[in-house]
């Protein structure tokens, strides 16, 4: 463990001199079954999101009233919601919405987090200030509460819904960021950097990014996870997509009032979002425990 | 500690500040003018300006912020468009269904939570352990909705157990409790979940360290080690983690009094905000934000009761 002095480097393992950070973290990942089970079902369910108009059995939003609230069958495998539509093939093209709301939105949650963050710790002073105020106030909202605000104000669309959540996660990255760079902004390479001369925003992108980078990776897999919830609890309360669209969230808010005669519509799409959910969760500790070596035990 | 709590409390001021203005200025972002979304787009120009001046719209932005501001620190946040009613008594009115569900719901989840986390601890590595790690490891991920789902399929449609929706007869007790049930259970669960993973593994670092091995080399019994050194210190995290899990229990309230139709300040906003109720909806999000805080500060002074070691200076 010696020479991992704040966790921001790998080098000095003495197992793993001669690799890059990249394949030490990708060789343990491969030593990790459960790594390696989340990372396929990920796959799996990210691959039918992508060809979903190819997997999905029906199209999801024909109606066949004939057919409506009938539960699993070998032709409706989820069974069918009220309008007849194959709740299989909504999950399958809900996907799409969920995946496509968790990865970007965390994206530009991520993003707009990490430069306040990287500007809070290395400029510190009155930037520091604002910026962890502004953070403070942020996160004295509970997370649904922030992202349904913001949602009544910009209106129900895929777009808003991915603005809404994604906003709502800058203050968490940003403390984190912001934590990490005060740490790292005092070890000694980043001072020999600025004793050579280096300015401000150099040290910061060349030399104390790369070092945040693990936390914000980890952070970001976690938080998809974190996201899909929040999207799929905007669509239980019917602010989430607008139909014809429908995310997981929506198909669950879809099947509510016909709960007591077919479970079958909300119960799917529920245990595709804890499936995934587990998966991201799951595939983000073992990433941490893989970039962080004070946590091997 | 009175100095303490005086310089925390103190701190809060900027962020109770903060959140009461972050929620004025995006109530003034939202598109359109809200006397014509009130009152409809065939209104006459006469009774749009008529409700502006009653709801101060007509006033320049810096002293509608004042206004805002005097009637935040008297309770006063206007009348509810929906009801015509203070918003504010809409708030005090439906505060103790929210916060009876938010306080069973939090007892439903430490109490299970704790006894699993000690248990697993204790048993670390059995049978016993890998079940409560794995259900506390699916709990995290389910979302409050599906807990309810479940639960409401299982007993309330099928087995008959326990009613479906509403919170009950104000006049009976058990009946109120048997309409409490069902909701506080899916909130406890899903804050278990957390719970558990947090004590199992506080419970493993105080194991693990010296003084345990002293009392346990003087010949102590395992109970009382357990419950008199091990149990106290190692629940210091936990309390943070419960604190901390206020959060999503405050969106777990709005969830689960949608799934289970209870009144409540969760309900209300929703209702609110599909009434485009402004008022009352900025009073129900910086009602339940300000509450945030006070929990928040709440956490941090309980720090000191558990833990001596902590000095405030």
């Amino acid at each position: 463990m010696s020479g991992t002095k704040e966790g921001v480097t790998t080098m000095r393992d003495p197992d793993v001199r001669n690799e890059s950070f990249f394949a030490v973290v990708v060789r343990k990942l491969r030593r990790n079954p459960i790594a390696i089970v989340c990372l396929v079902t990920l796959i799996v369910i990210a691959g039918a999101a992508i060809f979903a108009p190819y997997v999905a059995p029906a199209d999801p939003n024909r109606p066949n009233l004939p057919a409506r609230l009938s539960g699993p069958s070998a032709e409706h495998w989820f069974g069918t919601d009220h309008y007849g539509r194959d709740v299989l093939s909504r999950t399958i093209h809900g996907a799409r919405v969920s995946l496509t709301v968790g990865i970007v939105a965390v994206a530009f949650g991520a993003a707009i987090g990490v430069v306040l963050g990287l500007l809070a710790g290395y400029v510190g002073g009155r930037v520091d200030t604002i910026v962890s105020r502004l953070i403070d106030t942020m996160l004295a909202f509970p997370l649904l509460l922030l992202a349904l605000t913001l949602i009544v104000v910009l209106g129900s669309n895929v777009t808003n819904v991915i603005l809404a959540t994604g906003i709502a996660t800058i203050p968490q990255f940003a403390r984190v960021v912001r934590g990490s760079v005060l740490s790292v902004r005092e070890l000694e390479y980043v001072h020999a950097t600025r004793a050579l001369g280096a300015r401000g925003l150099r040290t910061v992108v060349k030399h104390v990014l790369p070092n945040v980078t693990a936390p914000i990776i980890v952070m970001a897999t976690i938080y998809t996870a974190n996201v899909i919830i929040l999207e799929a609890n905007l669509g239980f309360l019917g602010f989430g997509v607008q139909p014809p669209e429908a995310s997981w969230g929506s198909i669950v808010n879809d099947g509510r009032r016909y709960l007591a005669q077919a479970p079958w519509v909300s119960v799917f799409p529920s245990i595709a979002i804890t499936v995934t959910v587990l998966a991201l969760n799951l595939f983000g500790d073992a990433l941490r425990d893989a970039m962080d070596p004070r946590l091997r035990s | 500690m009175a100095s303490y709590i005086a310089k925390r409390f103190l701190t809060s001021i900027p962020t109770f500040v903060g959140v009461i203005t972050l929620v004025f200025l995006v109530m003034r972002l939202i598109p359109g003018d809200p006397a014509i979304l009130i009152l409809g787009d065939s209104a006459t120009a006469e009774s749009v300006a008529a409700l502006r001046a009653q709801m101060g719209l007509d006033q320049p932005i810096l002293l509608q912020y004042w206004n805002y501001l005097v009637g935040v620190v008297s309770g006063d946040f206007g009348i509810s468009i929906r009801t015509s009613r203070p918003v504010f008594s809409e708030v005090a009115r439906l505060l103790p269904y929210t916060a009876t569900l938010a306080v069973a719901g939090i007892a439903v989840g430490a109490l299970l939570g704790i006894t699993a986390g000690v248990i697993a601890a204790l048993r670390r590595n059995s049978a016993l352990d890998i079940v409560v790690s794995g259900i506390a490891t699916v709990g995290v991920a389910m979302p409050v909705f599906t807990i309810g789902i479940i639960l409401l399929v299982a007993f309330s449609y099928n087995l008959g157990w326990f009613p479906s929706i509403g919170a009950g007869d104000a006049n009976s007790f058990s009946d109120r409790m048997r309409h409490l049930a069902l909701p506080a259970i899916a909130l406890g669960i899903s804050s278990m979940s957390i719970i558990a993973r947090m004590t199992r593994s506080s419970v493993l670092e105080i194991l693990g360290l010296d003084y345990v091995r002293t009392a346990r080399s003087k010949g102590l019994p395992a109970r009382s080690i357990t419950l008199k050194h091990v149990l106290k210190p190692s629940m210091i995290p936990v309390v943070t983690i419960i604190g901390l899990s206020f959060g999503r229990l405050m969106s777990g309230t709005v969830i689960t009094e949608t799934l289970f139709v209870r009144p409540g300040l969760g309900r209300l906003l929703i209702d609110s905000i599909y009434a485009r109720d402004y008022p009352q909806v900025e009073a129900t999000v910086a009602f339940f934000a300000v509450s945030f805080i006070v929990i928040n500060l709440l956490v941090d002074l309980a720090y000191a009761a558990l833990d001596p070691r902590i000095q405030y200076s």
